[in-house]
């Protein structure tokens, strides 16, 4: 029997995720023994699973709302301790810590635990990331665009490096994985996932959190009308604060459709979201949390992807369908901050078109989730290809090679900070890097994500400068300097005349 | 909507944030606080923690 505790806190969307990846690896261990740590934001999704021990709910907002209040920090450990007690008196055999903020290795930290999977604290080396497959993953926005594997994977991935024991001469092991089975959270009680009615049921989700994952409301609105009008039944679900797209609905035909089109915008708590999921055949939306709770309930999903990636973050399991769009020319839209221009060009009677008649959309790559024979998730179009199929080998086979430092690179700033940074990390194995090279780092990651509205440039180095020793990501830092060389040299981009001045390494 | 900060995010008193600033920069040394230390910065850290639901994005009650 394996003892083990699982940290994924928020948000929802990636609670689901972590889930999903737990799942597949307690089906492989069906006598382990789970708890699960989460805060409020997505506790009634974690509630009631059977295959958990218990649920340790994190009280985040109180204590949030207690210091709004002007109460102290030792007033309100109490109550944290309190909610962690279950934790805290007993040994767990793995601490899987899937949840990337810092704060994750302080809880950990005050867990007895054998062996560790995710941001963790160690004596003499400070912040750490246990595991190669989480270190890769935590490094992510260096090349997120280009990312061929899913989340879950990796968090099945390191795993699997648990399982095979710590070897660290061998960089990446995932031969003995296998399709994941089941992937479906919250099973349906009468019917098989994925079996379409005659008069399809279907959730369209219009919103998100983010605006580069957002297709135009009136779009919706058209696709919604179509669907309609084929007999199918709609619910259009979305938070709150998107209440007033449903104004976008005109009246008549809120009223002519009757009960074949109902809203739920803010008025639905998790476990009724479950339950709805559970209760049709469709789940169509962006890059968000329904798209995921579509998934881990049975639903088929239809993703339409804009500035994210879906082979990243897309649907998980076998048979779900992504509208993948253009990517819009670099840099304006890589960020999922700002509008995303192919998406909103999608046009709803094409995805009407595929939703009813099978029909592929011109304006965008149609792909179906399935199973890589490695037992990892892919992308699969109408012809049989994988998506990012060359990607996918390079990335398993590139390694760290510091002899591959051009002279060229390092005749940028920017590139040359970075080129240092990775000398340093490569030659010093445990230690900092200097002071000088991290300054400069910042600064022209800044400046750079400034200049390019690239926000995930600055996010790697968040995570960079967060602690944790950069050695581990070197291989990372060197796919990101290679990917910004290229991407500057395709564009005949120069760097702002304020990066010039910014240091080399001084050491 | 995403970017929205709320209206008055919490804030640490002078005391608490000094105590927070000794204990990060100990952790970065890769010195262990002790079990009572961990406690206080976890909920120091959490109590500043600041999610999507935070700040108004709210799709299920």
């Amino acid at each position: 029997m394996i003892s083990a505790f699982v940290l994924m806190p928020y948000n929802p969307g990636d609670v689901l995720m972590a889930l999903q990846a737990i799942q597949e690896w307690h089906h492989r261990h069906p006598d382990s023994v789970i708890d699960f740590i989460v805060g409020e934001d997505a506790q009634d999704l974690v509630l009631g699973i059977p295959w958990l021990r218990q649920v340790i709910p994190l009280p985040r907002q109180l204590l949030r709302a207690g210091l709004s209040e002007g109460q102290g920090i030792s007033q309100l450990q109490l109550r944290l301790k309190q909610s962690l007690e279950p934790l805290l008196n007993q040994h767990y055999d793995l601490g899987i810590n899937l949840f990337q903020g810092r704060w994750g290795a302080y809880l950990t930290a005050l867990v007895s635990t054998s062996q560790r999977v995710g941001l963790g604290f160690e004596s003499g080396a400070g912040l750490v990331v246990h595991t190669t497959w989480m270190r890769h993953l935590m490094a992510l926005p260096v090349q997120r665009e280009a990312m061929p594997v899913h989340a879950i994977d990796f968090y099945r991935l390191a795993l699997e490096e648990i399982a095979l024991g710590s070897n660290p001469s061998s960089q990446y092991r995932f031969a003995s994985l296998s399709t994941p089975t089941p992937t479906v959270i919250f099973p349906r009680a009468n019917k098989p996932a994925g079996n379409i009615t005659a008069q399809p049921k279907a959730i369209l989700h219009p919103g998100s959190a983010w605006l580069g994952k957002r297709w135009p409301i009136t779009h919706w609105v058209t696709l919604s009308q179509a669907l309609l009008q084929a007999g199918w039944q709609l619910t259009i679900t979305g938070s709150r604060e998107e209440s007033s797209l449903l104004e976008a609905w005109p009246a008549e035909m809120r009223q002519g459709f009757g009960s074949l089109l109902s809203f739920h915008f803010g008025s639905l708590t998790w476990t009724e979201f479950v339950a709805l999921g559970k209760q049709n055949d469709w789940m169509i939306s962006g890059d968000t949390v329904a798209m995921h709770l579509g998934a881990a309930t049975g639903c088929r999903v239809l993703a339409l992807f804009g500035a994210s990636n879906p082979r990243e973050t897309g649907p998980y399991g076998s048979g779900h369908f992504v509208l993948e769009t253009e990517k819009d020319p670099y840099p304006a839209n890589l960020s999922l901050a700002s509008s995303h221009g192919c998406l909103i060009a999608l046009q709803p009677q094409s995805v009407a078109d595929f939703l009813l008649r099978g029909q592929a959309p011109p304006a965008a790559r149609l792909w179906e989730t399935r199973w890589l024979p490695w037992g990892l998730q892919g992308l699969c179009n109408a012809h049989g290809q994988w998506a990012g199929e060359k990607a996918l080998n390079a990335w398993w086979n590139s390694k760290p090679d510091p002899a591959s430092a051009k002279t060229e690179m390092e005749s940028r700033p920017l590139l040359g900070a970075l080129q240092a940074a990775l000398n340093h990390a490569q030659s010093q194995v445990k230690t900092q890097i200097a002071p000088p090279t991290l300054q400069a780092l910042e600064k022209a990651e800044q400046d750079w994500a400034a200049a390019t509205r690239h926000l995930w440039v600055w996010e790697s180095y968040r995570i960079a400068l967060n602690g944790i020793p950069l050695f581990p990501l070197a291989s990372n830092l060197q796919a990101r300097a290679d990917l910004l060389y290229k991407t500057m040299q395709n564009e005949g981009r120069t760097l702002r005349k304020s990066l010039s001045g910014i240091a080399e390494d001084p050491t | 909507m995403p970017d929205r900060i709320s209206e008055s995010p919490p804030e640490l008193n002078v005391e608490d944030t000094e105590k927070r600033k000794g204990l990060l920069l100990q952790i970065k040394q890769g010195l262990a606080p002790n079990r009572d230390e961990w406690l206080w910065l976890l909920t120091a850290e959490l109590a500043l923690s600041e999610t999507r639901q935070d700040r108004g994005y709210d799709l299920a009650q």
